[in-house]
């Protein structure tokens, strides 16, 4: 059940990671489409909070390309029930239920099992 | 309305629950701001004019003790708008009142208040003024309702099917002429009777201080005691009845709605649930916590130690998009092959969809990419002996130092890579953690969010200190907060609001040094042993 919305809020924080330790990659995903009551308010509260890159290039790597490359720089577009019914859709309908999330930068892998993912570090991966 | 010639602003009394009271406010509060509309709160007992202006802030200082003392179950309103100022359109109360209803979980009616006195007489004479005026507030119910009843309630005070006749008599001029229906009536009157017991009244007493001593193990209230009496309306006391209480107040008014919240409180039972653990918090408390949330469609409300999820599906019901993350993933999974529990337990209340996710991770090392991603942030740290809280990072305390490196096995596999690994955790102190929470809120929250957590702490070293006081964050607290008592310890439940809109760092989560150990401090350890009191300064280990 990792939405894409979650996934674009998490990075890599095995300690002293720090370069490209964002988007992590989805591996090796078994994916589920489950429709949900849209709640375009939320969504569109939650646009500025996005990675727009990070997300375009997420959706692509498991085969949704919905989504235009730039994210549309006029508020009409932007705001708009059909661009927003878009976003719904790939940001929480969406869900990788299997599968592994790989961090680019230290190669720290996160499991994800039966749609929670473990981001849990071990002890060589944290601070004092 | 038509007809209605209201000069002064509507007043209602609500009936609230007499459990927790130490919670009303904040809940009647939280809902009053979430919905945009400011409270007037009076005494139920003082014989205010009804229309006399009473903004000051003394009195309502007082009012607010008294509503969180609990001695009553009831308190009476009036509604501000956005410049302070009364709102006289009855249509707007309503509309205000029926969003309370559905929202506060202390409130278990709201009346439209005709008048209140402490005697019958003294209650009839300015209703039967207020006729005799023609400013008589039940006037447009007799010219465009179709039906009525009565219902006759004594809170303290055992039912009397001839005293209830008596009451429901003596209204005779209002002069209704829509016929009564006991059925589901357009309008209802209702019309309490509200006896103090001197229990009670001492128990109060106790509490604020007054006494130094009670009798409380003087039995409740004998059988003798128990048998219906009369009551002298004129001196507003029974006759007999040894330790019963007196008559404190009387409400007449029209019902405006039940609260219908408090349905809930059953709805999101802990044992009816698809799932939960030993731990789970009663749905009464989750439900309370919810409403200092703010939740609402369209907001972001983030637990990080979501446990079995108990404060997530409260949140979800009020339209929060709702996250959870727990260092113990089986928590949120449980045992059951079908899927994990949580998400089993909200798509039985038919909240799935509005649980975002939920991650298995150590909040002290989360892999939060940025600040302000949420509302709020709703908590109940655990505190357990058992179940106490845990970080990731070897306990060094034991002897052994944690590693740097990873550990390589002899078939040539890192040991973290096995399946099933489960890394070393070490406790949480709780003063640590709840410092951390809250220059954890200080960063994750949005401008105006809300970080609302429980705090376990020893009843005796209680100081209001023991909260963290930070820039941009500040507590809202009504009197002396709200807690449940166990005895020798209890749980305060806390909400503090991100005050300004400045971008906050990322917390290190290090361990603090406190100027005074807070009464929250090695709680899990202290539960065990019975909460000896910590020695004081200057008696310190004399014997050691």
């Amino acid at each position: 059940m990792v939405r894409l919305i979650t996934h674009n809020m998490l990075t890599c924080h095995v300690k002293n990671c720090t370069k490209d330790n964002f988007p992590l990659v989805f591996e090796n995903v078994e994916l589920e489409v489950r429709p949900a009551e849209a709640n375009l308010d939320f969504i569109k509260r939650f646009i500025p909070k996005l990675e727009w890159d990070a997300l375009v290039q997420t959706a692509r790597s498991i085969g949704e390309d919905s989504l235009p490359e730039q994210m549309p720089e006029d508020k009409a577009t932007l705001e708009s029930e059909e661009f927003l019914q878009k976003l719904h859709h790939v940001l929480m309908e969406i869900h990788v239920e299997e599968g592994q999330m790989k961090c680019r930068g230290c190669g720290h892998i996160y499991p994800i099992s039966t749609g929670i993912p473990n981001m849990l570090l071990a002890e060589h991966e944290v601070g004092r | 309305m038509p007809g209605c010639t209201i000069k002064t602003a509507p007043r209602f009394t609500l009936n609230l629950s007499l459990t927790n009271p130490t919670f009303r406010l904040p809940d009647l509060y939280s809902t009053a701001k979430l919905f945009g509309f400011g409270l007037k709160i009076f005494h139920p007992w003082n014989n205010h004019e009804v229309d006399k202006e009473e903004d000051d802030e003394v009195s309502e200082r007082e009012t607010w003790e008294f509503v969180h003392s609990g001695r009553s179950a009831f308190v009476i309103i009036g509604f501000t708008d956005e410049d302070g100022r009364e709102v006289r359109d009855l249509e707007r109360c309503l509309r205000y009142c029926r969003q309370l209803g559905e929202r506060c979980i202390m409130i278990k009616s709201i009346h439209q208040l005709f008048h209140h006195a402490p005697t019958l007489p003294k209650l009839h004479e300015h209703l039967e003024q207020t006729k005799r005026n023609d400013v008589h507030l039940w006037k447009p119910d007799n010219e465009e309702k179709g039906s009525f009843a009565f219902d006759v309630q004594r809170i303290g005070k055992r039912r009397s099917q001839s005293a209830t006749r008596t009451i429901v008599e003596s209204f005779a001029y209002m002069a209704m002429t829509t016929p009564i229906r006991m059925k589901d009536p357009e309008v209802l009157y209702t019309y309490f009777e509200e006896y103090e017991d001197a229990q009670a009244q001492e128990r109060a007493q106790l509490l604020s201080g007054q006494l130094e001593q009670t009798r409380l193990d003087i039995p409740f209230a004998s059988e003798k005691d128990k048998k219906v009496v009369q009551i002298d309306y004129e001196e507003g006391k029974f006759v007999g009845g040894g330790n019963l209480g007196f008559l404190r107040q009387i409400y007449f008014g029209r019902l405006v709605c039940e609260g219908s919240a408090r349905l809930l409180i059953k709805k999101f039972e802990v044992k009816e649930r698809a799932f939960y653990g030993n731990t789970s918090m009663e749905s009464e408390m989750s439900l309370l916590m919810a409403g200092q949330t703010l939740s609402s469609a369209g907001k972001s409300v983030y637990d990080p130690f979501a446990g079995t999820g108990s404060l997530l599906y409260t949140c979800a019901h009020w339209g929060s998009m709702v996250i959870g993350s727990d260092i113990d993933g089986r928590q949120m999974r449980g045992k059951d092959a079908s899927g994990p529990g949580v998400f089993r337990a909200a798509t039985k209340y038919g909240l799935r969809n509005r649980i975002l996710d939920c991650l298995t991770f150590d909040v002290t090392r989360n892999g939060w990419r940025r600040g302000g991603l949420f509302d709020a942030i709703i908590t109940d740290p655990p505190y357990g002996v058992r179940a106490g809280a845990k970080r990731l990072g070897r306990n060094e305390k034991n002897g052994r130092m944690q590693k740097d490196e990873p550990v390589l096995m002899p078939d040539g596999t890192y040991s973290h890579l096995q399946p099933g690994y489960i890394p070393v955790s070490r406790p949480y102190e709780m003063t640590d953690l709840v410092y951390d929470l809250v220059l954890f809120g200080r960063w994750m929250l949005v401008p105006g969010g809300r970080l609302v957590f429980f705090l376990p702490t020893v009843t005796e070293d209680w100081d209001d200190l023991d909260v963290p006081v930070v820039q941009g964050m500040k507590e809202i607290k009504f009197c002396s907060g709200s807690s449940q008592d166990f005895g020798r310890w209890s749980r305060r439940l806390i909400t503090m609001e991100k005050t300004d809109s400045e971008t906050y760092p990322r917390p290190d989560f290090l361990p603090v040094e406190m100027e005074k150990v807070p009464g929250h401090h090695n709680f899990p350890q202290r539960f065990m042993e019975g909460f000896d009191p910590r020695p004081r300064p200057g008696q310190a280990n004399e014997s050691a």
